[in-house]
C-alpha cells in the first residue's frame, strides 16, 4: 500500500516535471525573441553607472516621441528612453527608482496621453517588461519581480494572474512552423539587436532605448473605429495607475528629480475626437502633477510659434515617425531648457479653462470619415470631419463604381447626413469628400468606405 | 476572484488542506472549514458588504423553516387534545394560514430583495426612461442562492422536508462556495447532509473531480472565451442589412459560446466540489442531443427547470381553477386538451418567468413566452402528429427520425436564440427576417470585409475543441461513463490528453484580456 502510494507519487512528480519542460520549451519556441522591450533593457544594462542625467519614458507615446539624440542637442542633457510599450505606470515607478539609484538622473521625462490613466496595464507588456526587468537579478530579488504578476492589482483574481506561469501565451510568434523554427533559429544565431532588427524590417533603432518605424498616417482612410475616442474609454481613472502616478510624484520629489509630465502631441483629430472629456480629464491630470511638484506640459495644446507638429511627422494616429519625434523632441528640449532657466512658459500654451482659444486654433480639417448603417430602402451615412469651428464645413458625397470612378451624388453643401434610396441588397462604396468653407483647395480631405446595405 | 485564477488555486488548495485536517482531528466539525471558506470566497469574489445578502436569506429562510415546523407540532398537539372531528379540522385551517402566512413573509423577504435588486432599475427605465437608474448592484449569484434558500422553506412547508436547528449549518447550505458563482441550485435533500457529514481524502473521487475540473476549464476558455469577442461583434450593430448568414454562423458561434460557458462553468464548479467528496445536483445532461424542446429544458439547467418544476408548475396545474378548466375542455374539446390544457397554461407561464428570472427586458420575456408557447403547443397538439407520423408511415423508433428529432430541437433551441442574444427586440427580429429575406446578398468574403471582419470569424482550433466536447457529450448520452473510462487509461496517455487540452487552454488566456473571465450567468 505504502510501496503505492510512493509510486503514484513519484510518477505524478515525473509528469509536473515533464509539464514544466514543456511550458518551458513552448516559451522558448513561441515568445518572440528580441523584442522592443528587451532591446531597451539590454541597451539600459549596457550604460555606465552615471551614465545618463535625463530619463524619458512611459508607453510608446512616449517611446515614439522621445528621441534622446534631439533632446540632447537642444537641452544640453544626456537622456535614455527608457519608454516601453504599453509601460503602465507602475513599470515607469520601477525604471525610474533603478535611474536614480543606478545613475542618479536629475530629469525624468514621463509622457502619456489622455488613455494613460483610464487604461488598465496590459498583462502581454506588463508581463514582457518584468521578464526583461527580471534578466540577470539574483533569485530572490527575481521571485519578488516575478510575484508581481500574479499579486498585481489589475490582474490578481483573474486568469491574468496565471500569466507569469505562462508567458507565451500572451506574446507568441505566429502559430505556424516557419515562424516558430525561424524564432528558435534567432535564439541560437542572433544577438537582440539583430533579432529586433529581423523582427520587424520598418524599425530602425536608434540607440540608448530609442527606437521608431518610418511609417506615414493615411489621412484620407482614417475610419471611425481608429480614432481613439471610439477605442478608449477614458470616464474613469484607474486607481492602480492614480496610486503609481502618486508614487512617482512623491519619488521624484523626494529624490529631488526634475519631473515633467508631457502630453505628447498627435494629430487634432485625436483630440477633438474626446470633445469636452478632453480638457475635463486633462485638467484634473494638470492638478495632480502640478500638486505633486511635478511640471505639466500638454504638448497638444503649445502654441504654434512654439512647435507645431506637421502632418508628415506622424506615422499613425497616436505616434511619430522618426522624422516627427526628432522634430518635436528638438522643440521639447528648448522648452525645458527655458524653464530651468527660469523662464514662464505658461503664456506659450493654450488652457483648459480657455478651450475656445484652442478650437479657434485649429483652422484646418484634420480627418472626415462616416459612419453608416444600412435601413430598409438605402443607407444613412453621417460624416464628421474633425476641425475647430464645423460648421464652416462643406460636404460631398459621392459613390465609388466598380472602376474605382466617382459619381457624385451630392455635391457641395454643409448638410453631413446622407440618406442613399438602394433597392435590393449588396455593396455600396460612399466617398465623401470635406472642405472648408473658405479653404483655397477643391478638396481638403476625403474618405471611402464599403457599405453593406 | 475568478474560478481560474492563481488566487483561487491558492484558495482552494488552502480550504482544502483545512478542510481534510480538520476532518482528521475534529470530523464533526469538518463542516466548519466549509463555512468559513464559503465565507471567506463570498467576502471576496462578491464583497463583503454583499454579504449581507446572503445571511439575510439564510437567516429568513432558517427562522421561517423553525417556524413552520413548530406550528406544524402545535397543530399535531392541538388536534391530538380534541375528539372532535370538526374542531380537529378548523385547528388543521387555522394552523394552515398560519403557516401559509409564514412562508408568504420568507418569500416576500427573499424574493422582495431580489425583485428589488434585480428588477427595480429596469421598471424605473421602463416608467420614466429620462430617469436615471438608481445603479443597483445584484449582489453575487443572489439568484441561484434565493432560489435554493426558498425552495428549501417551501420543502418545510409541505413537509417534504425538517428544518434545519443549527443556523450555522443553514448558512452554509445557503453559501455553499462552489454553487455562488452560478449554481446548480441544489436541493437541500441532497447537499445539506453532505455538506455536514465528515469526508476523507479519496484519491478516485478527487481524481474524478479534477477531471471534471479540466473538462470545465477547457469547455469555458477553449470555447466559450474563444468565441466571446466574434459574437459580440456580430450582434453589436445590427443594421437593416445583416446578412441571414452572418446571423446564422452568430448564433452556432452563441450556441456554443453559452454551452461552453455555462456547462463548462458548472463542470469547474461541480469538481471543485468533488474534490470535496461532494456531490452536487446536475445542471446539465448533454442538451444538444434533445429530441424535442420539452426535453431540451429537462437537460438544459436542469437545476432551475426542478425548481420551476416543483414550485411553480405544479401549485399552478393542480390549483383547483386549473382542474376545473381541464375538465371544462374535457367535456367541450376531448380528453386530450382536457389533460393537457392545465399544464400548458401552467407551462407558458413557468417559461415567462424563466424568461423573467434572466431580467426583465423584454426580450428575455419574449424568448420565455417563445419556449413556453412552443412546448405547450407540441403537448397540446401531440394526437395530430402521433396521426400525421402514422399516416406517412414514419418509423419514430428509427436512427434516422431520432437524428431527424435531435436537429429540429437544435433549429428550434435556436431560433429561441434570437432573442435570448440579442438585448433588443427589434434587432432580433431584424436578424430572424434577414436569415430568410437575405441570407446571403454578396459573396462570403466580400461581406466580411465590408463589415469590418478582416480575420476571419471563427478559428479552426474552437471548431476542433468544440467537436471535442460533442464527443465526449455523445459518449455520455450513450450511457459510457467518460470519467471513468478516461481515468482506466494508461498514465502516460491521459497525461498527453491533459497536455494537448493544456495547450488549447494556456494559449486562449490572451484573449480573457480582452473579453474577461467572468460568467454569463453569474449576472443573473
Amino acid at each position: 500500500m505504502r510501496t503505492s502510494k510512493l509510486r503514484s507519487a513519484l510518477v505524478a512528480l515525473v509528469f509536473i516535471v515533464i509539464a514544466a519542460l514543456a511550458n518551458m520549451g513552448l516559451t522558448y519556441a513561441l515568445e518572440p525573441y528580441g523584442t522592443i522591450t528587451e532591446l531597451i533593457w539590454s541597451q539600459y544594462r549596457a550604460l555606465e553607472p552615471g551614465q545618463i542625467d535625463t530619463l524619458c519614458l512611459g508607453s510608446s507615446y512616449a517611446h515614439r516621441s522621445f528621441d534622446p539624440a534631439a533632446i540632447d542637442s537642444t537641452l544640453g542633457s544626456t537622456s535614455f528612453n527608457f519608454a516601453t510599450p504599453a509601460q503602465s505606470l507602475d513599470c515607469s515607478y520601477d525604471a525610474i527608482e533603478l535611474a536614480i539609484h543606478e545613475h542618479g538622473v536629475q530629469r525624468v521625462i514621463l509622457g502619456l496621453g489622455i488613455e494613460t490613466l483610464p487604461e488598465k496595464p496590459w498583462i502581454n507588456t506588463y508581463i514582457t517588461f518584468k521578464q526583461a526587468q527580471m534578466e540577470g537579478m539574483g533569485l530572490s530579488e527575481s521571485i519578488a519581480t516575478f510575484l508581481q504578476i500574479p499579486l498585481h492589482g489589475s490582474f490578481s483574481g483573474g486568469a491574468a494572474s496565471l500569466g507569469a506561469f505562462f508567458p507565451w501565451a500572451y506574446n507568441h510568434v505566429s502559430l505556424n512552423p516557419s515562424a516558430v523554427l525561424a524564432n528558435i533559429e534567432a535564439r541560437r544565431t542572433l544577438s537582440l539587436e539583430e533579432a529586433a532588427a529581423a523582427n520587424d524590417e520598418a524599425m530602425t533603432a536608434f540607440g540608448m532605448g530609442y527606437c521608431n518605424y518610418d511609417t506615414h498616417l493615411p489621412y484620407n482612410w482614417i475610419a471611425p473605429g481608429q480614432v481613439s475616442a471610439n477605442r478608449w474609454d477614458v470616464s474613469q481613472p484607474d486607481p492602480e495607475n492614480l496610486d503609481a502616478l502618486m508614487r512617482i510624484l512623491a519619488l521624484c520629489e523626494s529624490e529631488g528629480v526634475e519631473l515633467y509630465v508631457v502630453v505628447t502631441p498627435r494629430p487634432s483629430f485625436e483630440v477633438l475626437g474626446f470633445g469636452d472629456v478632453y480638457p475635463a480629464n486633462m485638467s484634473e491630470l494638470q492638478q495632480i502633477v502640478e500638486a505633486g511638484g511635478g511640471t505639466y506640459l500638454d504638448m497638444n495644446l503649445v502654441h504654434a510659434d512654439v512647435y507645431a507638429p506637421l502632418d508628415d511627422d506622424f506615422g499613425d494616429p497616436e505616434h511619430f515617425n522618426p522624422v516627427g519625434a526628432a522634430r518635436f523632441s528638438e522643440a521639447l528640449g528648448s522648452l525645458i531648457a527655458r524653464i530651468e532657466a527660469g523662464d514662464d512658459v505658461a503664456a506659450d500654451f493654450y488652457t483648459y479653462d480657455g478651450w475656445d482659444a484652442y478650437l479657434t486654433s485649429l483652422d484646418r480639417i484634420s480627418i472626415v470619415n462616416f459612419t453608416a448603417t444600412a435601413v430598409d430602402g438605402g443607407i444613412e451615412a453621417d460624416a464628421v470631419a474633425y476641425t475647430g469651428d464645423p460648421s464652416q464645413v462643406l460636404y460631398r458625397f459621392s459613390v465609388v463604381d466598380e472602376n474605382g470612378d466617382l459619381e457624385v451624388i451630392r455635391d457641395w453643401s454643409p448638410d453631413a447626413h446622407l440618406s442613399l434610396a438602394r433597392e435590393g441588397h449588396g455593396t455600396c462604396t460612399i466617398h465623401v469628400d470635406a472642405r472648408l468653407a473658405d479653404s483655397p483647395a477643391e478638396v481638403d480631405r476625403s474618405y471611402q468606405d464599403l457599405v453593406l446595405y | 476572484m475568478e474560478l481560474f485564477s492563481a488566487q483561487f488555486l491558492l484558495f482552494l488548495s488552502a480550504a482544502w488542506c483545512v478542510y481534510m485536517a480538520l476532518g482528521r482531528v475534529a470530523p464533526a466539525y469538518q463542516w466548519t472549514a466549509l463555512l468559513g471558506a464559503s465565507l471567506v470566497f463570498y467576502g471576496v469574489a462578491g464583497g463583503w458588504q454583499s454579504m449581507a445578502f446572503v445571511v439575510l436569506a439564510a437567516l429568513v429562510t432558517w427562522g421561517a423553516a423553525l417556524g413552520l415546523e413548530k406550528l406544524e407540532a402545535r397543530c399535531k398537539e392541538e388536534r391530538k387534545a380534541t375528539a372532535d372531528r370538526a374542531e380537529k379540522k378548523a385547528v388543521k385551517a387555522r394552523y394552515q394560514v398560519r403557516k401559509r402566512l409564514v412562508l408568504i413573509g420568507a418569500l416576500a423577504i427573499c424574493l422582495g430583495v431580489l425583485g428589488y435588486l434585480k428588477y427595480w432599475d429596469t421598471i424605473l427605465h421602463y416608467l420614466m426612461p429620462s430617469a436615471g437608474t438608481l445603479g443597483l448592484v445584484l449582489p453575487l449569484g443572489i439568484s441561484f442562492f434565493t432560489f435554493q434558500a426558498t425552495g428549501y422553506v417551501i420543502d418545510v412547508y409541505n413537509g417534504k422536508e425538517a428544518a434545519e436547528p443549527d443556523f450555522a449549518k443553514h448558512l452554509l447550505f445557503v453559501s455553499y462556495f462552489p454553487q455562488l458563482i452560478q449554481g446548480p441550485i441544489n436541493k437541500h435533500r441532497t447537499l445539506a447532509a453532505q455538506l455536514t457529514a465528515p469526508h476523507a481524502p479519496d484519491a478516485h473521487g478527487m481524481r474524478r473531480g479534477a477531471l471534471r475540473l479540466a473538462l470545465g476549464i477547457f469547455k469555458k476558455f477553449s470555447i466559450a472565451i474563444m468565441l466571446q469577442k466574434t459574437v459580440g461583434e456580430i450582434f453589436g450593430n445590427v443594421d437593416a442589412a445583416i446578412p441571414g448568414a452572418l446571423v446564422v454562423v452568430g448564433l452556432l458561434a452563441y450556441n456554443a459560446q453559452l454551452y461552453g460557458d455555462f456547462s463548462g462553468g458548472i463542470d469547474m464548479v461541480e469538481g471543485v466540489s468533488e474534490l470535496f467528496g461532494i456531490q452536487m445536483d446536475q445542471n446539465f445532461r448533454q442538451p444538444y442531443f434533445s429530441t424535442s424542446l420539452a426535453d431540451f429544458w429537462t437537460r438544459w439547467h436542469v437545476s432551475l427547470g426542478a425548481w420551476m418544476r416543483d414550485y411553480v408548475f405544479y401549485p399552478i396545474a393542480l390549483t383547483k381553477p386549473f382542474q376545473a378548466l381541464g375538465k371544462w375542455a374535457g367535456a367541450h374539446w376531448g380528453r386530450h386538451i382536457g389533460r393537457t390544457i392545465g399544464a400548458c397554461i401552467a407551462n407558458v407561464i413557468v417559461f415567462l418567468l424563466v424568461g423573467l428570472w434572466h431580467g426583465a427586458q423584454a426580450h428575455y420575456l419574449v424568448w420565455g413566452l417563445y419556449n413556453g408557447v412552443i412546448v405547450a403547443l407540441a403537448d397540446l397538439f401531440k394526437p395530430l402528429f402521433d396521426r400525421m407520423a402514422e399516416a406517412l408511415h414514419v418509423n419514430r423508433e428509427g436512427r434516422a427520425w431520432h437524428a431527424f428529432a435531435i436537429l429540429r430541437t437544435f433549429i428550434v433551441v435556436t431560433i429561441g436564440r434570437y432573442f435570448d442574444c440579442m438585448p433588443v427586440v427589434g434587432d432580433a427580429l431584424i436578424c430572424l427576417r434577414n436569415t430568410f429575406a437575405n441570407f446571403m446578398p454578396v459573396p462570403w468574403g466580400q461581406m466580411l470585409e465590408a463589415l469590418g471582419f478582416t480575420k476571419g470569424l471563427i478559428p479552426g482550433r474552437v471548431l476542433l475543441c468544440i467537436a471535442v466536447v460533442l464527443v465526449i457529450d455523445y459518449l455520455y448520452e450513450k450511457g459510457m461513463d467518460v470519467r471513468e473510462r478516461f481515468l482506466a487509461l494508461p498514465a502516460p496517455v491521459r497525461f498527453i490528453v491533459y497536455l494537448v487540452l493544456g495547450f488549447f487552454v494556456v494559449s486562449s488566456l490572451n484573449h480573457v484580456s480582452e473579453v474577461g473571465g467572468g460568467f454569463m450567468y453569474a449576472n443573473f
